[in-house]
């Protein structure tokens, strides 16, 4: 693809949680419901393609690139999610870890001038790795140069102490009486301004208000 | 994975696991050369010390080192609670645990998580129970518990199919037991049983000792750690002079003294003489003579004796089996045990019950006896039911209680252990025949005993649960006591929720049970990172299906093996 020299970009990663949970009241459709208005946002908004590129991850028991880093305006096809299995927060941050650097490397590679990477982190449950097997993932994935900002959501049994751990920039929790289904509906709109925002500001990252029928967890 | 044979020993410890054609003794520890050369390569010594720097070391280690000790833990099974090891109060469960957890590891690229471990043939109640709470809390999840003489003779090939009477003379560091066990399709079935408590090598060391201090010279006062080592060199000298006539024994100033046969002899002869008593009671009681015994089974350290083996053999008119070193051949006999259970080698043989189990009745002049539900030496898994009645018109409620032992004693006698009770509600306005209800055990291979009682009227469930290895302990305290285990294991050094409502909705029915386990038995007493962990395995596990469904349900029952303690 043609780019202008020293041209920068922000890498954007969804990582959502696809464990057996998810299967609850179309809570995985409206994962895809939520990408599928995220492609169609980018698309009539062209200076997202020049400042961003958007990659989407899903873990269960383990975990797995659903869309490679790209321009998501070009994807014709957001693919089905099949969610089912454990929730390891462990193996997410592993392949988030591998898939970050190596797309890193390749935007490097091609000229551009990479931003830090912003991750929007979703999920529904608690991990069912130990909590030292995963925070030793986070820690590799957040402590190395070139480690992503995370914005967290807690959903459905999501606890907020656990997905403030995850947290490194902003942090928000579904209130108990927002429908899981409708929460990720939210969550959509809130990436999806957020992509916009940062990609308007030259590919800083922004990350706007919390979304409706969450509390935002005060990291510090 | 192997199966794998523990014996646990009040002295010695050994490890055994199944290769695929014989029982195989693992390397746990490294003794001195001179110890190693006695055939102490493959035991671990039962010891745990704990150094003024909190540091814990195991076997030989701690047998050698400076630091205080603890020996012969199994000895406090069924009597204590804390022991104190240099200043260190330390539970005995805690004591235990540490010592299965380092057999678990001791072998190098080996993790022992399930095996089979043996008891003392007479072991009930709480001693049993710590036995597997102990191993539980080390990681090692307990797939049966299998008596020592029974053990003894698997390893020494007794066949169990074919009908015949084994004398079991096992006499190891602390207690001398002997066991005449019959062996009926498949099942060996104790018969007679009669032991010596505090009787063993222990012992036999004490008395030498005081046989070689009477003719020593007079000498200026020994150190603890002196003192230590003299006693080591006294438990060699023993050893020696089963293969020789005189040895010398040095002493801890660096002299040395020559020790003869006759001597060792002379100083255990009282003991040697009560090693009778238990063969003579066994046949007495089952009114045979020796030569209703067909096979002679001697195990134990104390069995290489060569005067005991020629006295017990005398006894019996015949020679013991070969082809076991006495020392292993407890762990060796559990392996294959744990081989057969798990499938791995075809020969017959089951778990059976030790002890009767029933529930206590009373009559009309309240006086209490023992109802037998599954009789003693049943083939496990058992399965009974029986009718009963509420003692008076007007009851509102009825005490259920499981008592194991024997039936045809006294409830209140100290054979007989009552495990859990229950009070279960009845309606006070039925007359005593409509509030008949019925109680059912099941009890499983791996020891756990299910009770359901249910109204005969209307066939409602009055209740549902299991008497649990470990049930009438704080579960809470155990799942610190296996944290402290772990931490200790992993620094070498000393560590001085609510209920959950239980919805159940997989159809899978093996998943279904692993849900109700974990939310019963482990969340509530877990802390709220673990509980929110077990919850979120047991929430994927519900809305699983195909492929994911195994995935959950075998990963929680890996969880749950972890906490095979509170089970």
């Amino acid at each position: 693809m043609p780019r202008p020299d020293h041209a920068t970009i922000l890498p954007i990663y969804v990582v959502c949680d696809l464990s057996s949970s998810m299967r609850v009241d179309g809570r995985a459709d409206a994962v895809r419901d939520a990408l599928v208005a995220l492609r169609d946002a980018v698309w009539v908004n062209p200076i997202v393609s020049d400042q961003a590129r958007i990659g989407v991850l899903g873990f269960a028991g383990d975990a797995s690139v659903l869309l490679p880093l790209c321009d998501i305006a070009t994807v014709g096809e957001v693919p089905d999610l099949e969610p089912g299995g454990l929730t390891s927060y462990g193996a997410a941050f592993r392949l988030l870890r591998e898939t970050v650097r190596a797309d890193s490397t390749q935007l490097a590679a091609d000229g551009y001038r990479v931003f830090r990477p912003l991750v929007f982190f979703v999920s529904d449950g608690e991990p069912t790795d130990r909590r030292p097997e995963w925070t030793a993932e986070h820690a590799r994935l957040v402590g190395g140069p070139g480690g992503p900002e995370i914005v967290a959501f807690a959903v459905g049994e999501a606890r907020a102490t656990t997905l403030s751990a995850v947290a490194t920039s902003r942090c928000f929790v579904a209130r108990t009486d927002v429908a899981v289904r409708d929460a990720i509906a939210e969550i959509g709109d809130v990436v999806i301004r957020s992509v916009v925002a940062s990609s308007v500001t030259g590919g800083q990252a922004v990350v706007g208000a919390a979304p409706g029928g969450f509390d935002e967890l005060d990291l510090l | 994975m192997n199966p794998f044979g523990i014996d646990f020993g009040t002295t010695n410890s050994v490890l055994a696991q199944w290769n695929g054609t014989e029982a195989e003794v693992l390397t746990i520890d490294e003794p001195p050369t001179e110890w190693a050369a006695l055939g102490f390569d493959r035991v671990l010594p039962s010891v745990i010390g704990i150094g003024h720097g909190k540091q814990v070391s195991f076997g030989w280690a701690a047998k050698h080192g400076s630091a205080p000790t603890l020996g012969a833990v199994k000895r406090l099974f069924a009597t204590e609670n804390t022991v104190d090891i240099g200043g260190h109060q330390v539970s005995v469960e805690e004591a235990a645990a540490l010592l299965f957890a380092h057999i678990r590891t001791a072998s190098p690229g080996v993790s022992v998580d399930r095996s089979v471990v043996t008891i003392p043939a007479n072991s009930r109640g709480l001693a049993r129970f710590r036995t597997k709470v102990c191993a539980g809390l080390a990681g090692i999840e307990v797939r049966a518990l299998v008596n020592e003489p029974t053990a003894a003779a698997m390893a020494y090939s007794v066949d169990a199919t074919q009908d015949q009477n084994v004398l079991v003379f096992d006499w190891g560091g602390g207690t001398l037991d002997v066991t005449v066990l019959e062996t009926i399709e498949g099942v060996f079935i104790e018969r007679a049983s009669k032991g010596i408590a505090r009787s063993g090598g222990i012992d036999l060391d004490e008395a030498f000792a005081d046989a070689i201090l009477a003719c020593l010279p007079a000498r200026q006062s020994w150190s603890d750690v002196e003192q230590a080592q003299f006693r080591l060199e006294v438990e060699r000298a023993k050893i020696l002079l089963s293969t020789q006539d005189e040895t010398n024994l040095r002493l801890p100033d660096g002299r040395f003294f020559p020790v003869a046969r006759e001597l060792f002899l002379k100083a255990i002869n009282d003991k040697l003489e009560e090693v009778r008593q238990p063969i003579e009671q066994c046949l007495a009681d089952l009114s045979i003579g020796p030569n209703g015994i067909d096979q002679l089974v001697m195990v134990g350290g104390s069995s290489k004796i060569p005067a005991v083996r020629q006295l017990v053999s005398d006894m019996l008119r015949r020679e013991p089996a070969t082809g076991c070193d006495p020392m292993t051949a407890v762990a060796q006999g559990a392996a294959i045990a744990s081989a057969i259970l798990s499938g791995q080698l075809d020969k017959d043989f089951f778990v059976a019950t030790e002890h009767a189990l029933g529930t206590i009745v009373v009559d009309e002049v309240r006086r209490q006896s023992f109802s037998e539900l599954i009789p003693r030496n049943h083939q496990l898994p058992a399965k009974a039911t029986d009718s009963y009645l509420p003692a008076q018109a007007g009851q509102s409620e009825v005490r259920v209680e499981v008592i194991e032992g024997d039936p045809t004693k006294p409830v209140d006698h100290e054979d007989n252990v009552v495990l859990k009770e229950w009070v279960v509600p009845v309606d006070p306005s039925r007359s005593q025949q409509d509030a008949a209800f019925t109680i059912t055990y099941e009890y499983n291979v791996e020891g756990i005993l299910y009770i359901t009682v249910v109204d005969q009227l209307t066939g409602r469930q009055m209740l549902h649960d299991d008497v649990s290895f470990g049930v009438t302990k704080d579960r809470t305290q155990l799942v610190e006591v296996a944290r402290r285990v772990r931490t200790t294991m992993q620094t070498r050094t000393v560590d001085g929720s609510p209920a959950r409502s239980v919805t159940v909705s997989v159809a899978d029915p093996e998943a279904a049970a692993l849900v109700t386990r974990a939310r019963t038995k482990v969340v509530p007493f877990v802390d709220d990172t673990e509980a929110a962990r077990l919850e979120s395995i047991c929430a994927d596990l519900e809305n699983a299906s195909g492929a994911a469904l195994a995935e959950c349900r075998d990963a929680l029952d890996a969880t749950l093996r972890q906490y095979s303690y509170l089970f």
